[in-house]
């Protein structure tokens, strides 16, 4: 047991380090002449952040809220699955002519990436809890509202954080689509389609491997530093 | 009025549709018994448990406890589940300290009942660390540390090995003593039964009514081999087997 985390953990340093050095090696050359990338990168990352800490607030709250009612957040399994299905990109024209060009739009966007599959994967969880709990929960005199908040949502929450995983890389990609689709002149996806336009193969593809390198960052950082806090400690993963 | 009748069930039935799971059961229990229901797997004395927790409500019949009817769950008794039901992301402290009202003493109670059942070194340690003993052990503990007047024990130790078992046993035994609790246990373990009860209750297969019952009296310690018990082990048995179909 003990070898086996020490030798994730030893990976997962390795893992990085190889990511950094390509990083550095490829992107930071061939995006030297234009210093711009930093504006670009703290662009991405903060629409990224502002619309999922959005998604991952009100994913939650209504889902709790939803979940006091066993038979409402049961009616709302398939609702959610049915939005879910939509690729988020598809929302971004439409939100185009709702909310205009604007910083709104990408952030509308990366909150819609994430929302469904964070609120999906916690009623979910909410729906697996183990019967025996709640029942002991009632035994000692818990009100439905202190069985939600001591009982169902910490036994939920390996499946919680399944969700905000997913969030994250959904969050990303709907964020990068956004960008794409002309709703700002800023923000490495936009920085990657603008490159095709003068053929500038190595912008792309360095710009790609920052796109990757900050994905995977983003979700190394928050979603271990959780994890590693609280269902690894409780033995539940 | 004699001895006071802590539960008292009258005619039970529990019915899933049209499938009839407990048929008429009476039953009282006084307080400070240690009764030990027994009967063939599956046969519903589990759920006749629930039913007294107040998990399920019979469908015919009637509960009482202290002349009350029961009518769901409440903190006058306390359940053992066989898989234990702790909560994952609380400390063994914690755990135990989930039940107490008291705010000012919640700590020192739970350290009193943590040292009962012999786990003072791992008060603070997360329940996934201890084997399945102590888990029990840890949801014993929280079961008494509120201090309910009855306490409900579904197989507590089914999923315990032998030995373990026979330890958990006898210090189950020193520890309810000590406290003088009113306990319903179920098991299909005749050992079991016979070592721990005051009253065993034999119950047939579904549907589930009550086809034996005897006081287990012992003078002085119980112990595995006395003659005594060696005989009311070999009578339950015979009740036993003859529900499971089993050869003697």
């Amino acid at each position: 047991m003990g070898n086996e985390a020490a030798f994730m953990k030893k990976q997962r340093v390795i893992v990085i380090a190889v990511l950094i050095i390509v990083f550095i090696i490829y992107s930071i050359y061939y995006n030297t002449y234009s210093p711009k990338i930093l504006v670009h990168i703290l662009k991405s990352l903060s629409r990224m952040l502002l619309g999922y800490i959005f998604a991952v607030i009100f994913g939650i709250l209504i889902s709790v809220l939803v979940g006091i009612n066993k038979y409402i957040r049961m009616a709302c399994n398939p609702i959610i699955s049915f939005f879910m299905s939509i690729p988020t990109i598809t929302w971004v024209p439409i939100l185009l002519i709702i909310t205009g060009i604007t910083e709104k739009t990408i952030i509308i966007a990366v909150f819609l990436g994430s929302f469904f599959a964070i609120m999906y994967n916690t009623l979910d969880g909410m729906n697996n809890v183990d019967q025996n709990l709640i029942r002991m929960g009632k035994v000692l005199g818990y009100n439905n509202f202190q069985i939600l908040y001591k009982i169902v949502i910490p036994a939920s929450f390996v499946q919680i954080l399944t969700g905000l995983k997913l969030g994250i890389a959904y969050s990303w990609r709907a964020l990068v689509g956004a960008e794409m689709l002309g709703a700002t002149q800023y923000g490495l996806g936009y920085l990657i389609f603008a490159s095709r336009k003068f053929y500038d193969l190595n912008r792309m593809i360095s710009t790609l491997l920052i796109i990757a390198f900050f994905g995977y960052l983003l979700n190394r950082l928050l979603i271990i530093i959780i994890e590693e806090n609280t269902i690894v400690r409780w033995g539940l993963k | 009025m004699g001895v006071e009748m802590i539960i008292e069930c009258r005619d039970i039935i529990k019915k899933y549709d049209e499938l009839i799971v407990i048929n008429k059961v009476n039953l009282s229990v006084k307080k400070g018994e240690f009764v030990v229901i027994l009967g063939p797997s599956g046969c519903g004395k589990s759920t006749f448990l629930f039913m007294l927790a107040g998990f399920e409500r019979p469908s015919k019949g009637k509960i009482y406890i202290h002349g009350k009817e029961v009518k769901k769950p409440g903190r006058d008794r306390g359940f053992v589940f066989q898989e234990y039901a702790l909560f994952p992301w609380r400390t063994v402290l914690g755990n135990v300290m989930s039940g107490i009202k008291e705010k000012k003493h919640r700590r020192e109670i739970a350290m009193e009942f943590i040292e009962r059942v012999g786990l003072t070194e791992f008060a603070n340690v997360y329940p996934h660390k201890l084997s399945g003993g102590m888990k029990q052990r840890v949801s014993i503990a929280r079961a008494l540390a509120y201090n309910p007047e009855i306490l409900l024990m579904d197989e507590p130790f089914g999923a315990l090995d032998a030995q373990n078992r026979k330890l958990m046993q006898q210090e189950l035994l020193k520890v309810l003593r000590e406290l003088n609790k009113t306990i319903v246990f179920v098991t299909h373990s005749v050992i079991e039964a016979v070592y721990l009860a005051d009253r065993v209750i034999v119950m047939s297969k579904r549907p589930a009514k009550i086809i034996y019952e005897s006081e287990i009296i012992f003078k002085g310690d119980r112990s595995y081999t006395s003659g005594k018990y060696l005989e009311y082990r070999k009578e339950i048995l015979h009740y036993l087997n003859y529900e499971t179909g089993v050869k003697e």
